[in-house]
């Protein structure tokens, strides 16, 4: 039975050069479905990639009940104070608790700036640094203590093409750039950073926006957030980095990858019909062929077989060549949407991509299949 | 009119794939319509901001006092000022955000397309929290006046209070032209600075009408350069950068809706170029009868391209008269814009586009036929050779 299939998709191949046109049509077809695709979720695996890297599941976030993000100043002093005893949170060698009250401002686009976008000042502390484990300073240096200067994310230097040494307009004055930090490729890194006290000062703020604390494990956020909640004198939502990160940002992405598959879906549905189209008029080409064959003694089930292998063939190879595209066009390209992140066509990614390719196939090919199956070898034969 | 009965006959000889195809054509079509629409209902958004229209806030938020406003209303080019604050919130449930315009008479006169009249600033005055509510946003909310309309707001009273209590005065006009940057509910600056916190109170954002909408970057420049080195710095933007650097700000189905619709044009150009290429081979010694009886290669050309193009225009029609069904479902495709955009629809200029498409996608897709025909050997082909 295998060595049947086998045969006569053999034989059917080596009559695709023939039919180079039409096999064409698939290949081209698919690669079209699959390009878009694997394209428009390019941005979704990439973004997501983004929320989701710099070691964020090592750490909590902990921020003013019922905000949706960190912006605002809505935990006080006393109230970080109070936060700081939570237990589960992991010690620094030297016992103080590895948390970090920060405070976000956004800033109008500065005069004279090529993009027009808010920039996102975050005020971090002394341990602001040493939470995030993939902080590194690229260039330059770490901004001082008390003075009015600015660390810009290696994303945001390259949006905003701005680079260590240019000074930009801030609460009281013009603030430099000293140096430029890289952090695993997280959020953060599309962000100015600045000391706390002093961004704070020159806003004339009085609280933070969030508590950023390490887990002393995994499993401690439990613990942490139970204490959390259950002290009256709090009223504080706590979450694990990445779960904020999809929380706050999953709508968009889920919206977005909704309207992938929407999209995915009518172009699929376009090229199945073409692949029916294309394998119908296949099989009418070959009906002396497979009456022939019908005739020697292969059955019907071999040639409905290799017809359906011969369709998920040209599929794959329009699918695979739909990923390249993407892949070429896409992948690794910076872009900019809610952060600094690079579109990304994953092994994931190239897989559904040729899953979705031979499924067309599949289902386009099967109504064909099953005529070349049916051809009766008496009536093809006749056609010679 | 005399090749259709060919044309039909072509389409009959193989009536499933014939089928098939327009199938294929429809789907491609109704694609291309939807992402083209989508795609001119993003830019009539921000073709419909003004650039006429500045927007002045501050900085660094610290808030801008409403005195600037007769230095700013001094700067040549400006026509007016009007000084402007949001009472943002909800009103009955989180879900049912609302926002009110505050401001006063003098404002009203900088910007004509707010239907306020001198009557209804004598109601807010006589009724310090009273509201106008235009048209629309009167159906929106299901209000009518006399009504009370109670807004939850974090903006900070002096009285310590969440709860902003509204009393419609009345209906007025929607502005015209529309104006998409506030909610079209008004209410009295006046009551807004009386009620929030003291450290709040005489700060605003500016909303400056100018006479060259040229000359908006100039002017904004020359706001934001003369408050430079003050101890409230300005950020001018005029309404129409506003929202373009909004929607540029995020990837959305704008940036994709070309390339979309492209990729699906250009699925069924190999699928037409195909069919066609075929249809023209297996019927070798019918155009060879046709040419014998006295059909020139003008003749046979019409007839090909015909065959290549009917299906192709039905399909663009049919494609986009699904198009114009499915428009709402195309809207949702928009949902992730933060700016208010214009519902997706089907406009003169998106049929002419389709059909264009379709007829080139025809063309190139008999061109290849076209030229074998015309070096046919005619008696080979009619010995059937």
């Amino acid at each position: 039975m295998l060595r049947h299939v086998f045969t006569v998709f053999a034989i059917g191949l080596s009559t695709l050069a023939q039919r180079r046109g039409t096999s064409l049509v698939i290949v081209a077809g698919v690669a079209c479905v699959v390009a878009v695709l694997v394209s428009m979720l390019s941005v979704v695996v990439g973004q997501t990639r983004m929320y989701l890297s710099g070691g964020g599941d090592e750490r909590a976030i902990i921020l003013p009940k019922d905000q949706d993000g960190e912006f605002g100043s809505g935990l006080s002093v006393d109230a970080i104070a109070t936060i700081l005893n939570a237990p589960g949170i992991a010690k620094s060698p030297d016992g103080k608790p590895l948390a970090d009250a920060e405070w976000i401002f956004s800033l109008t686009p500065p005069p004279g700036f090529a993009v027009r976008d808010f920039l996102q000042i975050r005020g971090i502390g002394a341990a602001g640094a040493a939470l995030r484990k993939d902080f590194r300073i690229e260039s330059g240096r770490m901004f001082r203590s008390g003075a009015q200067e600015l660390l810009i994310g290696a994303g945001a230097a390259r949006r905003f093409r701005v680079k260590d040494g240019d000074r930009i307009l801030m609460p009281g004055g013009f603030w430099p750039i000293v140096g430029t930090f890289s952090n695993g490729g997280d959020r953060s890194e599309g962000e100015f950073f600045a000391d706390i006290d002093t961004l704070r000062s020159a806003n004339q703020q009085s609280g933070f926006g969030s508590v950023i604390v390490k887990l002393a494990s995994p499993q401690a956020f439990d613990e942490m957030q139970r204490w959390l909640t259950a002290n009256p004198a709090l009223a504080v939502d706590s979450y694990r980095v990445p779960d904020y990160q999809l929380r706050t940002n999953g709508r968009r992405l889920q919206f977005f990858t909704r309207a992938s598959y929407a999209i995915g879906l009518i172009m699929a549905l376009g090229a199945l019909f073409g692949a029916t189209k294309i394998m119908y008029a296949a099989v009418r080409a070959r009906t002396r062929e497979i009456g022939t064959l019908r005739a020697l003694g292969f059955g019907s089930t071999p040639v409905t077989i290799s017809v359906l292998l011969e369709a998920t063939l040209l599929a794959l190879i329009g699918a695979a060549l739909g990923v390249l595209i993407a892949w070429l066009l896409f992948d690794g390209r910076e872009v900019y949407s809610s952060g600094v992140f690079r579109l990304s066509v994953s092994a994931p990614l190239a897989a559904l991509g040729l899953a979705w390719g031979a499924g067309i196939a599949l289902l386009g090919g099967l109504f064909p299949a099953i005529r070349a199956g049916r051809t009766p070898a008496a009536t093809a034969l006749r056609e010679v | 009119m005399k090749y259709l009965p060919l044309v039909w006959a072509a389409f009959r000889r193989h009536t499933t794939e014939s089928l098939l195809t327009f199938l294929v054509l429809t789907i491609a079509f109704t694609l291309f319509s939807s992402m083209v629409a989508l795609k001119a209902s993003y830019d009539q958004a921000i073709h419909a901001t003004r650039m006429d229209r500045l927007l002045i806030t501050d900085r660094f938020f610290t808030g801008l006092s409403i005195a600037r406003r007769d230095e700013i209303t001094r700067i040549p080019g400006v026509q007016g000022a009007a000084a402007l604050q949001w009472v943002y919130g909800f009103h009955q449930e989180p879900s049912k955000r609302v926002g009110i315009l505050m401001l006063d008479q003098a404002s009203t006169a900088a910007l004509p397309e707010l239907r306020l009249t001198a009557e209804h600033w004598k109601q807010m005055a006589m009724k310090p929290t009273g509201v106008f509510f235009s048209r629309t946003q009167a159906a929106e909310w299901n209000v009518k006046a006399g009504d009370s309309f109670v807004v939850q707001s974090r903006i900070p009273r002096e009285d310590g209070a969440n709860a902003w209590p509204f009393e419609v005065l009345g209906i007025v006009d929607d502005p015209s032209p529309a104006v998409d940057w506030a909610p079209n509910i008004y209410g009295n600056y006046e009551y807004l600075d009386a009620v929030r916190t003291r450290s709040q109170r005489g700060t605003v954002r500016f909303m400056v009408a100018i006479d060259d909408p040229d000359k908006a970057e100039s002017i904004c420049q020359k706001i934001d350069t003369s408050y430079a080195n003050s101890a409230a710095p300005t950020y001018c933007v005029p309404l129409q950068l506003d929202a373009q650097s909004i929607l540029d700000a995020v990837i959305s189905m704008r940036e994709m809706s070309f390339a979309i619709a492209g990729a699906g044009l250009f699925m069924i150009l190999f699928l037409c170029a195909n069919s066609i290429a075929e249809s023209v081979r297996e019927r070798i010694p019918e155009f060879a009868v046709l040419k014998t009886i006295g059909f020139g290669d003008r003749d046979v050309g019409v007839l090909v391209f015909l065959e290549a193009a009917l299906p192709c225009i039905a399909g663009a029609v049919l494609g986009t008269v699904i198009a114009a069904s499915l428009s709402t479902y195309t809207a949702r495709l928009s949902e992730d814009s933060e700016l208010p955009l214009p519902p997706v629809s089907i406009s003169i200029w998106i049929v002419a586009l389709a059909l264009g498409a379709a007829l080139l996608i025809g063309a190139a897709s008999a061109a290849l036929p076209l030229r074998r025909l015309k070096t046919i050997n005619l008696a080979s082909a009619l010995a059937g050779r």
